[in-house]
């Protein structure tokens, strides 16, 4: 009898433990940080200097819009005699952080782990504006705001948009030129056209699509392979590249956080600078352990408490 | 007593099965899946040179402040 129950539980545990042991991926506890798939993906163009040129650019445009967005919602709340001393602080951390990123050369080796330092920071401080927001108004107000900012033009952002561009053009470019020698054909003069914005994309690809349907299937088979070889090597660099990215990231952050109160400290003083350094210095000592990208879905510790964004009275909500 | 412990070590044996059978039957087919990819057709390609070049209104997201 026993022996019976002693079987039923061992054949209980295997069925318990199959779905454990065919799991397509396995969490590797030691990570400190989790890096989503998007970030992962982006980074696969950072091995080549424009390509990390784009993403560092990209982040930049992505700060300045959130920055110009983010004034505009402290100067509507002013109007309405909110404090806003905590959300300037997070905007002028913000601020600290544009400079970081345009600071970073895109050839250095460590781009990739700066980006996606950076971009960590970009998504946990953006996450802290609005968390500080929910706190501060109801949720009609919010929606006011966020209809107002919404189509926001930020000059700063647009010239950007039309670097980033001229940037992606430049790299589908290098592209392209890969693959023409691939193929053994000589595309210059379409490149060209479509750098100078005479070709689109589209037409581009068009011209592409006859050669390669008139090529022979071997011929076709070898350029198919060579492309997939190339997407592999990619992706087997860009995983390398996250890898060395996710170690030692706590301490990357926490240099990082010392040198933005440093800064801070040789500021003038005034209270939105008061309370940066003190936001700084409580995410020094909470040890931040956010997990990066997406939807930023773990906070910084600094909390938007502190009483300085709370309602000063004017009750116009 | 003893027939209902056999019914239910019968159950689990067969639970188990399943489970490997079902995970070497799907991988299985994985493999023969890739297998047939149509390597060579000009869709593949074009395929692949969509995924080498970016979409110059590609953006990096931070989310939203509002």
């Amino acid at each position: 009898m026993r022996k019976i129950w002693n079987i039923i539980i061992v054949l209980m545990l295997m069925v318990s433990i199959a779905p454990l042991a065919f799991a397509d991926e396995a969490e590797d506890p030691t990570s400190e940080v989790e890096i989503d798939d998007e970030t992962q993906k982006q980074v696969e163009i950072m091995n080549d200097s424009v390509g990390s040129e784009i993403r560092l650019l990209q982040l930049e445009k992505s700060i300045a819009k959130n920055i110009i967005k983010g004034e505009e919602v402290v100067s509507i709340l002013k109007g309405l005699e909110y404090n806003t001393t905590y959300l300037e602080a997070i905007l002028a951390e913000f601020e600290f952080l544009k400079e970081e990123v345009i600071d970073v050369d895109p050839n250095s080796t460590d781009a990739v782990q700066i980006f996606v330092d950076l971009k960590h920071d970009a998504v946990n401080l953006t996450k802290d504006f609005r968390d500080a927001l929910k706190e501060l108004l109801d949720d009609d107000t919010i929606e006011q705001l966020r209809e107002r900012t919404r189509e926001m033009i930020c000059e700063e952002a647009q010239n950007l948009s039309s670097k980033i561009q001229n940037k992606i053009k430049q790299y589908n470019r290098n592209q392209l030129h890969k693959l023409y020698q691939i193929m053994g054909e000589n595309g210059t003069s379409f490149l060209n056209k479509y750098q100078n914005g005479t070709l689109t994309m589209e037409q581009v690809k068009q011209q592409i699509g006859k050669m390669v349907n008139q090529m022979t299937k071997e011929k076709r088979y070898g350029i198919f392979s060579q492309l997939k070889q190339n997407k592999i090597q990619k992706k087997i660099q860009a995983e390398i590249c996250v890898q060395n990215a996710t170690d030692g990231f706590q301490t990357r952050k926490e240099s990082r956080l010392i040198n933005r109160l440093q800064k801070s400290e040789n500021m003038p003083d005034d209270p939105i600078n008061e309370e940066m350094q003190e936001r700084i210095r409580n995410r020094l000592k909470g040890n931040d352990n956010s997990g990066t990208g997406g939807s930023g879905n773990n906070a910084d510790n600094g909390s938007p408490g502190n009483g300085n964004n709370q309602q000063s009275g004017g009750g116009d909500n | 007593m003893k027939k209902i412990l056999l019914t239910i070590i019968s159950v689990l044996i067969i639970l188990f099965s399943s489970v490997l059978i079902y995970h070497v039957f799907s991988e299985d087919s994985i493999e023969i899946n890739r297998g047939v990819e149509k390597e060579d057709s000009t869709d593949d390609v074009m395929n692949e040179i969509d995924e080498s070049i970016l979409d110059e209104n590609d953006e990096v997201k931070i989310g939203e402040m509002v």
